[in-house]
């Protein structure tokens, strides 16, 4: 139905970044997403500046104590307020996953830009190790990662930007090698525009916006993976609290005071809740046709 | 069976609305069409003239945001409107077929031809099925038959899909066939065949044809008589050779002068001024009037009616009132 | 004959990528800092037992040499010996005593994720817009944002310490007891299974509904074709296509998942023996471990290649 020639709205020039600015503004997803991370940030916030107990700091005569007013997710077993200690190793959790994905996103989105524009050769060599890297299973990736690096935040971001570059590597190649037959970059090629602001200036804008999805669900699952490699033992290590290294903390008394491993585990789902519905917001305020790309 | 000239198709005050992103369009404007059997009525009109829209209506495969509304809407006899999905699943396929604009996009892209084949003539209590599949495509010239039914829908090309798609409709013999741009995507030569492929359809079936166009030499080979749609409303009615070579509604007029500047390669194409009116706003008068060069003050003050015009002819325009 | 070119094609191709990705292992863990020597016998161990013992292990020649002399070994079946973690027992017998329970694992929450996701999906979509489906739209995203081995725990508290239906911890090997290998793999499976089956079923439910309006679905109809009969042959069968392709997709993150939950319920898995010899700082075992896991991966991508080519007649054709 509709009339021969029409360009899919994401191909057009960023001119329809505000158009997409409002669909995700009136997005019934997105609201509800951003106000839990709203929520979310309103606790660290609040918590952090208002809390009378630090992330440390023993306390024995309050040792696992059920939730209740005074510490409203019950103490672990030093006697620390486990709601302090979940706000302050939330921001930790939170730290390590961006930059890690930062770095992967601007890596992978690097390769896939240069190995979808030129092709060829470079292209499918190239992709055959993405492939390979992206056919590790994540913990496996990671494990060797802190072998060789040693324990440790920044190796725990090093690990999530190792794996994800695959993810946008693929993603950024597809898009690219798609742009790459538009008309204006055709004109701008023949302008005599060097590759580099070609990709910058004319690709780059227009494959923002999915890339920008695949960010928001990595956040998410970023701090899952750091989580479960401190959980392990293999990622950040106590006393720097994290939320892995609080729930490997609550595992050793599961049985006895549940609370602590539970509540930190759910204060985790809370926030990567609100940046999935943050990320399905986004992708929905994009054409249709390019969620499939996505999943 | 139905009498030589008894009517097939009766369609009175058809609307269809359309509710898309909070508004409601009102895309089919009261239409009224008769056919009768052996007849072919071509259906001209531009992209959004809501020419499609009025064929889905017909087999009731109106989307599932648009609401049909009509006063008779019969086919040979028995309500389109009121009928149960059942009754209507009987006569799609039976008495009622259609030809979609893209053959690609009629058959099942994991599935052989052949199962689609023995789909359709199972249904038709043609057992075995091979070999009425066989004699069917070679009905529509297609040589090779025992290829095309053990090929996918991705290894033909499509003209020959087409008339694989041509085949299967023959399969039910039904009394009136839709056929939605059906040559529009197939180039000229691919065109000719099927158009005399409808023509032998016509002839050795009895077939009632609805031609759905925007192009009009290929409407004017083909039609007995053609009806003109203009944003959702039936503009103008009548015997093929009566519309074209002396039309009566300006917009008409418009097209087919254009059409012929065509087709004798003149340098500079006629141009109808303006746009197509919104299909969402309430319409007071008629709708091509803000863009006709005859147009006078009370054009766009009254609904307008179909009047008879000639022997057999219908023109939705004050010009022709009471004429 | 097309179809087996096709697969010919595909199995060279894993095979090689098995054999660089092994390489990649390989040279990362060589790259560590610290001698594997001084790991395994201390450092008050004799200069000549250290010697003697570099000898052995041949850790003075060139690593292509090193590498060669273990993939060669390997294709027969010998990945060497365990040197720090379990002193003797070769690297081989460690994971094949493993594997199986990965394997019990692994498959019985695959089957999981797709029992669940083939009905959730299914559902949501025929019931678009109405109550079915915003429960299993909401309740999918909600599993895809726990952390797989936390869900495990929450699991543990209800089913175990609460109704005390399924054992909290422990497995039993499928060898041993298949009944009980099942009723004590149900948790850990399951809480793998969730978070997966909540990407599936999206995945599906998305497939289908864009399915649901394609053109030869309007052209099933015209040919008077019963609704459950364009269902299953129309619409499931070409959106089995891309929930297929997200299986394989989402192989790296369902193992992921394995070697944390394995942990979480002592299953004596691969998982948890890579993470020992992690541990240990036995290398050896570390780089079997991986190249087994990036096997299975490998297999499973193979396997989802195979079934979307016999799915999907425009690929090999």
């Amino acid at each position: 139905m509709m009339a021969g020639g029409m360009m899919p709205r994401w191909m057009k020039r960023s001119r329809s970044a505000g158009g997409m600015w409002h669909t995700f503004r009136t997005n019934r997803v997105a609201q509800v997403g951003t106000t839990i991370i709203l929520i979310a940030a309103a606790v660290i916030v609040l918590v952090g500046l208002f809390s009378p107990y630090g992330p440390t700091g023993n306390d024995y005569m309050n040792i696992l104590r059920p939730p209740s007013l005074s510490h409203p997710f019950g103490t672990d077993s030093f006697g620390r307020d486990v709601l302090t200690r979940v706000v302050y190793g939330a921001q930790v959790s939170l730290l390590i996953s961006f930059a890690g994905l930062l770095l992967g996103g601007l890596i992978g989105t690097v390769i896939g830009m240069v190995s979808g524009f030129w092709g060829g050769v470079l292209d499918a060599v190239t992709m055959r190790f993405i492939d390979l890297l992206y056919s590790f299973p994540t913990y496996v990736l990671a494990l060797c990662l802190m072998l060789l690096l040693g324990y440790g935040s920044r190796s725990v971001s090093l690990a999530i930007a190792l794996i994800y570059v695959p993810n946008f590597a693929r993603l950024s190649r597809s898009m690219t090698e798609a742009t790459r037959a538009e008309n204006y970059v055709t004109a701008a090629r023949l302008m005599g525009q060097s590759p580099a602001r070609i990709l910058l200036r004319e690709i780059l804008p227009n494959i923002a916006a999915p890339l920008l999805v695949q960010f928001s669900a990595g956040l998410g699952f970023g701090i899952i993976l750091e989580a479960g490699l401190s959980f392990v033992g293999l990622g950040v290590q106590p006393p720097t609290p994290s939320l892995g290294v609080m729930m490997a903390d609550g595992k050793d008394y599961f049985q006895r005071a549940p609370w602590v491993l539970t509540l930190t585990g759910l204060s985790v789902a809370w926030i990567i809740l609100g940046l999935n519905l943050l990320g399905d917001g986004l992708r929905d305020a994009l054409d249709p046709r390019l969620r499939r790309r996505l999943s | 069976m139905s009498l030589a000239n008894a009517p097939v198709l009766r369609v009175d005050g058809l609307d269809l609305f359309l509710d898309a992103m909070g508004r409601r369009l009102h895309v089919v404007r009261s239409v009224d069409l008769d056919l009768r059997a052996a007849e072919v009525l071509g259906l001209i009109g531009e992209s959004g003239s809501g020419k499609t829209m009025t064929g889905l209506s017909l087999l009731r495969l109106e989307p599932e945001n648009a609401e049909i509304v009509a006063r008779t809407l019969r086919l040979d006899g028995a309500d389109l409107l009121g009928a149960s999905r059942a009754a209507l699943r009987g006569m799609r396929g039976r008495k009622i077929a259609m030809i979609f604009q893209d053959p690609v996009g009629a058959f099942n892209p994991a599935k052989r031809i052949g199962w689609h084949a023995r789909q359709v003539l199972t249904r038709r209590g043609r057992s075995p099925w091979r070999p009425a599949a066989l004699d069917l495509l070679a009905e529509v010239e297609i040589a090779d038959g025992g290829r095309v039914l053990a090929s996918y829908p991705h290894q033909l090309s499509g003209g020959m899909l087409q008339r694989v798609l041509i085949a299967l409709v023959l399969a039910a013999e039904p009394q009136l066939i839709i056929a939605d741009e059906p040559t529009t995507n197939l180039d000229n030569i691919v065109e000719q065949q099927i158009l005399r492929l409808f023509r032998k359809m016509k002839r050795t079936h009895g077939a009632a044809f609805i031609f759905i166009t925007h192009d009009m030499t290929v409407a004017a080979a083909l039609s007995d008589r053609i009806a003109v749609m203009y944003a959702g409303e039936i503009v103008e009615v009548g015997p093929t050779r009566a519309v074209f070579e002396a039309p009566k509604h300006p917009y008409t007029v418009g097209l087919i002068r254009t059409s012929r500047a065509l087709h004798e390669g003149a340098e500079r194409l006629p141009e109808i001024a303006g746009d197509l009116p919104s299909l969402a706003d309430a319409r007071l008068g008629c709708a091509f009037a803000p863009r006709c060069p005859d147009r006078r003050a009370e054009c766009s003050t009254r609904p307008i009616a179909l009047a008879r015009v000639g022997d057999e002819g219908q023109v939705r325009c004050l010009l022709y009132d009471g004429a | 004959m097309k179809i087996l070119l096709y697969l010919g094609v595909k199995v060279a191709g894993s095979l090689a990528m098995l054999m660089v990705g092994a390489a990649v292992v390989f040279l990362l863990l060589h790259a560590i800092p610290g001698d594997a020597a001084i790991a395994a016998l201390g450092e008050q161990a004799s200069p000549e037992a250290m010697a003697s013992f570099r000898l052995q292990h041949h850790l003075n020649d060139p690593l292509v040499v090193q590498f060669w002399a273990w993939a060669s070994a390997a294709l027969t079946g010998d990945l060497g010996k365990s040197i720090s973690l379990a002193g003797g027992f070769s690297t081989a017998s460690l994971i094949a005593g493993s594997l199986p329970n990965t394997l019990f694992v692994g498959a019985y929450a695959l089957v999981l994720a797709l029992a669940i996701s083939l009905a959730a999906g299914s559902v949501a979509a025929a019931r678009h817009g109405r109550i079915e489906d915003v429960v299993a739209t909401s309740a999918a995203i909600v599993t895809i944002s726990m952390p797989d081995f936390w869900l495990g725990y929450v699991l543990v508290l209800i089913f175990s310490l609460g109704f005390g239906w399924f054992p909290a911890y422990g497995f039993i090997r499928p060898g041993e007891s298949l009944g009980g290998a099942f009723h004590s793999g149900f948790l850990p499976a399951l809480a793998i299974a969730v978070p997966m089956a909540g990407i599936f079923s999206r995945m599906l439910r998305a497939s289908l509904l864009e399915t649901f309006r394609r053109a030869y679905v309007v052209s099933a109809h015209a040919m008077g074709f019963g609704r459950s009969f364009i269902f299953w042959h129309y619409v499931f069968r070409n959106a089995l296509i891309p929930y297929v392709t997200t299986i394989g997709l989402q192989a790296r993150y369902l193992l992921g998942g394995v070697v944390v939950i394995e942990r979480v319920f002592g299953v004596p898995g691969v998982g948890s023996l890579m993470v020992d010899a992690a541990f240990a700082r036995d290398y050896g075992v570390v780089q079997g471990c991986a190249v087994v896991f990036l096997l299975i991966v490998i297999a499973v991508n193979f396997i989802v290649d195979a079934v979307c080519g016999v799915l999907d007649p425009r690929r090999a054709g």
